[in-house]
């Protein structure tokens, strides 16, 4: 039975706007190899448990995880599939382990945006008596959102590109990325416009990958890596669904997520504690308020914050070194890669990326349109 | 979008429409190939267990070792299960219901281990039993498509 | 099983299932059977910390559900997470219940499954399980791989459809004395004989209905159970065993149902499972499966399913009650029907299962199944060692 659990592997394919040469299978089995190679471990040998995270709509499977108990210890073995973003997944194999029930978990997450209608299937996630109709897609939500944020706050467009900005560059640093580019606010500002007050250089785009991660508790952890990654805090919380009956430029579920997490790793103050975070933002405003949601910064704030560049490499707290999901990562895979590229840093294994010194670290993933869902994980070198 | 009142429930109907696009894969993309142009049926086999595969794939799911060598199987083989399916149901890649009654089994094709489901042409239960010998009808190669209905399906081999 | 600490299902709720439910909407159907865990468990929603759910999106179309669920599920501003696994995932979501308040960061956790079937396009979404680049056109879904397990198991053992008809006569039979489920018949084994012919030798008595329903649990750790009821369920182990992805039309190799089952009985010192476990609640989406499965749970030797029923022996009365609730055959509402079989089963070691109980209630085994034939077994007892 372990009281501590840790992450002692991970991989990441390179994110593509498309990976016609694969199907599922061979996706997610390109990362299940890779990260068994890095720890030397076999799934009969070693790995009592996977859990893996994709979704029917976007795979067009229902049960989605079908083609992935093959590749990933699915065959007379147990697998479970988190139907959402992937950094739920990793929290669900840290309480698996957390449960005595299971010690060493393979986690596996997938998605191929390229093969399917991103905003047909955003649009079902709209009820079907009350949103659907008026024809919502996710980019439509978060539209709203940032405008509402934008007024409450005086946060400006601005503040909101330099998200933008920040992230494409420092993407330049990260090989697995997707994309990366040198622009300016003017530039982001100048994109097409998309849906008011979004543009695209402030979206993520489409995107093809999977990523794994394995995680043990803390005897089996030491055995097999001496650079465990330990898990410290973990947290998640739902927000309400209807937009109407959110303000939308709050985030109440990602401060409770937040908090949780800090309160079991013994974080007061993230900006003095914390060294790195790696967050889920798929539009750029996203990322201000998730600042606000992890407690950088008094509400409102969010924009002032990465103004003063607090939140760029070399800053007091670098966020999404990695390029983050503008960058260019698909849904459900992108909170597990949060956590592979903050737990690479807490490695010192993320190269030119690197932030020195780097012992805590925060990932971060969102599930819903406007991030309804948020989970929060709390990783460390210690 | 019209909205149906029932005397006393309300209803919203709606249709859901999902287009996508698959990836074969370097596996499933070399059989659909081999069938489409030549009418040949390849699969792999686990180099652990030796197991010849249908499909062919990545790993074998049992010993999760990867891929082996490519072996190509016949186009016959034996019943090793049927029924005759008389309750309409639709197809789901074209979304038309699928005429009945069909013949529906599962071959096993010399040379493979593992065992092909796919229609069969005779529809009488009478006439059916398992291990019954095989041959897969396929299409004209100009209507072949690459995907598993460029075999029509399976004629039970007179003896 | 190793565990942290000991579980126990302390609330037990779900809905009466129906055919057609017009008059509530998919939350409101969820919310149903969530107010009566918590009635069961006398509890408020603000005592649960965390709550789970599941069920197959593709089915009532209706993509990130538990979004839209936040009201009637009571996650609003809780932690929790959504789980889907086919068939067996009202039993997954139950199991990941287990390993949240085992972990010992939640004391109580409420676990909800559901499926409202006249609101999607069933068929449709049992052959989206196939392969789209593999079998999807032939797919002639359930029933046709019931079918050919039908088929085989005749044409091997020499069972005769009216043993799998006495399997559904059994199932109506306990079925009339349980509200909460769907079909409520009156059948003899000529009538399932009789009924229209799917694809031989499966007739429509031989197969599950769809159902809508819903069903909710209220798990706590031991210290919490303790002070919550003096009826708590234990969770005494958990198998969950699933299978690689293809499978041509019958499953090669070892099933997935006789491997679990083997590991649960080793781990639990269980040999001899006819005499050990008091009642099982089996998901049988078929007569036929729940004959072969009577001996990959070793309740019998190969090829002897057939005598058992006709023994009796799994009757409510026999010595190893199958399927008290009436099972899958009486009550599918696919997101839930997992989740029943525990529940079914919890309701009878508590001795609340009115006229469907059995005598003899002590510890009981529940079975999950879908997917590409994955299981997850549950084994329950009324009290800990």
């Amino acid at each position: 039975m372990s009281d501590r659990v840790a992450i002692v592997g991970l991989a990441q394919t390179k994110f593509e706007e498309q990976k016609p040469a694969q199907g599922f299978s061979e996706l997610a089995y390109e990362v299940v190899e890779k990260v068994l190679a890095q720890t030397g471990l076999t799934i009969e040998e070693d790995i009592d448990s996977t859990v893996t995270a994709s979704q029917d709509f976007w795979d067009g499977r229902t049960i989605s995880d079908i083609p992935i108990g093959d590749v990933a210890g699915g065959h007379l073995r147990p697998e479970e599939k988190v139907a959402m973003d992937s950094a739920q997944a990793v929290y669900y194999a840290t309480i698996q382990i957390l449960s005595g029930h299971y010690d060493v978990v393979l986690v596996v997450s997938h998605c191929k945006e390229s093969q399917a209608c991103r905003s047909v299937i955003e649009n079902a996630a709209f009820d079907p008596l009350y949103q659907r109709i008026i024809g919502f897609d996710f980019l439509a939500a978060a539209a709203l959102q940032a405008r509402r944020y934008m007024y409450k706050y005086g946060i400006t467009e601005a503040q909101c590109a330099k998200a933008a900005v920040k992230n494409l560059k420092n993407a330049q640093k990260n090989p697995y990325a997707q994309r990366s580019m040198v622009v300016t606010v003017e530039q982001v500002l100048n994109s097409p416009l998309l849906a008011s007050p979004i543009h695209q250089l402030e979206t993520k785009p489409q995107s093809d990958g999977a990523c794994a991660v394995i995680l043990a508790g803390e005897e089996k952890a030491r055995q097999i890596t001496d650079k465990p990654v330990w898990v410290r805090g973990l947290g998640n919380c739902y927000d309400g669904y209807y937009l109407g009956d959110r303000d939308l430029a709050d985030c109440q579920s990602l401060i409770i997520a937040a908090q949780r997490a800090y309160k079991m790793a013994g974080i007061k103050n993230p900006l003095r504690q914390v060294d790195v975070a790696e967050v889920s933002e798929e539009y750029a405003h996203q990322e201000l308020l998730w600042y606000e949601g992890l407690g950088f910064c008094d509400r409102g704030d969010g924009g002032k914050l990465i103004s003063r560049g607090v939140t760029e490499i070399g800053g007091k707290l670098p966020v999404n070194p990695s390029g983050g999901v503008l960058a260019g990562n698909p849904t459900t895979v992108a909170g597990m890669v949060r956590v592979a590229e903050a737990a690479l840093q807490l490695r010192g294994e993320a190269g030119e990326r690197q932030v020195p010194h780097a012992r805590t670290a925060i990932a971060h993933g969102q599930s819903g349109y406007c991030g309804q869902h948020h989970c929060v994980l709390i990783l460390g070198s210690d | 979008m019209p909205k149906t009142a029932s005397k006393e429930f309300l209803t919203m109907p709606f249709t859901l429409s999902l287009p996508f696009k698959f990836s074969a894969g370097p596996y499933l993309g070399r059989f659909f190939t081999e069938l489409r142009d030549h009418a040949k049926l390849w699969a792999n086999r686990c180099p652990r267990c030796q197991r010849v595969m249908l499909p062919p794939r990545v790993v074998c799911g049992a010993c999760h070792a990867p891929a082996g060598e490519w072996v190509e199987v016949a186009d016959k083989g034996k019943l090793i299960t049927y029924t005759v399916v008389v309750f309409p149901m639709s197809d789901p890649m074209t979304g038309k219901v699928k005429p009945v009654p069909y013949g529906f089994g599962g071959i096993q094709l010399e040379g493979a281990d593992s065992i092909l489901g796919h229609f069969l042409e005779e529809t009488n239960l009478n006439k059916l039993r398992i291990g019954l010998r095989m041959r897969a009808v396929f299409k004209p190669r100009e209507e072949r498509l690459g995907d598993l209905t460029d075999i029509l399906f399976f004629r039970t081999i007179e003896e | 099983m190793a565990r942290r600490r000991n579980v126990a299902i302390v609330g037990i709720g779900q809905t009466h299932h129906r055919q057609r439910r017009p008059d509530v909407n998919q939350v409101e159907l969820v919310n149903e059977a969530v107010r009566a865990a918590l009635e069961d468990a006398g509890l408020r929603m603000g005592q649960i910390e965390a709550v789970l759910i599941g069920n197959m999106e593709l089915f009532e179309g209706n993509y990130l559900v538990d979004m839209w669920q936040v009201d009637g599920s009571g996650a609003y501003l809780k932690s929790g997470m959504k789980i889907t696994s086919g068939g067996t995932t009202g039993a997954t979501v139950a199991v990941a219940a287990d390993h949240y308040v085992a972990s010992g960061l939640f004391d109580t956790v409420l676990a909800i499954g559901y499926e409202k079937q006249e609101e999607g396009d069933t068929n449709a979404g049992l052959n989206a399980v196939a392969d789209p680049l593999w079998g999807r056109t032939m797919a002639s879904g359930a029933i046709g791989y019931f079918a050919f397990m039908g088929a085989n198991y005749m044409q091997q053992y020499g069972a005769t459809e009216e043993q799998a008809a006495k399997v559904r006569v059994k199932a109506a039979r306990n079925a009339l004395k349980n509200p909460y489920a769907h079909l409520k018949l009156s059948l003899t084994v000529q009538d399932v004989l009789n009924s229209r012919l799917l694809a031989y030798p499966i007739k429509l008595l031989d197969m599950c209905p769809t159902s809508n329903g819903a069903c909710a649990l209220i798990l706590a750790s031991e210290e919490r159970a303790k002070r919550i009821t003096d009826k708590p369920v234990w969770i005494m182990d958990t198998v969950t065993c699933h299978n690689e992805g293809y499978f041509g039309a019958v499953r090669e190799g070892p099933s997935s149902l006789e491997t679990a089952a083997r590991k649960l009985y080793q781990r639990n010192g269980i040999a001899h499972p006819r005499k050990e476990l008091d009642l099982i609640e089996l998901y049988e989406p078929s007569t036929w499966a729940e004959l072969i499965w009577y001996e990959y749970l070793f309740l019998c030797e190969r090829g002897e399913g057939g005598k058992l029923i006709e023994q009796g022996a799994t009757d409510l009365e026999g010595d190893i009650p199958v399927n008290p609730s009436g099972g899958v055959l009486s009550t599918n509402p696919i997101g839930a029907t997992a989740m029943i079989r525990i529940a079914e089963a919890a309701l009878q070691l508590r001795g609340d299962a009115g006229e469907r109980q059995v005598a003899k209630a002590e510890r009981a085994l529940a079975t999950a199944f879908g997917g590409s034939f994955w299981t997850v077994l549950t084994l329950l007892q009324k009290k800990l060692p």
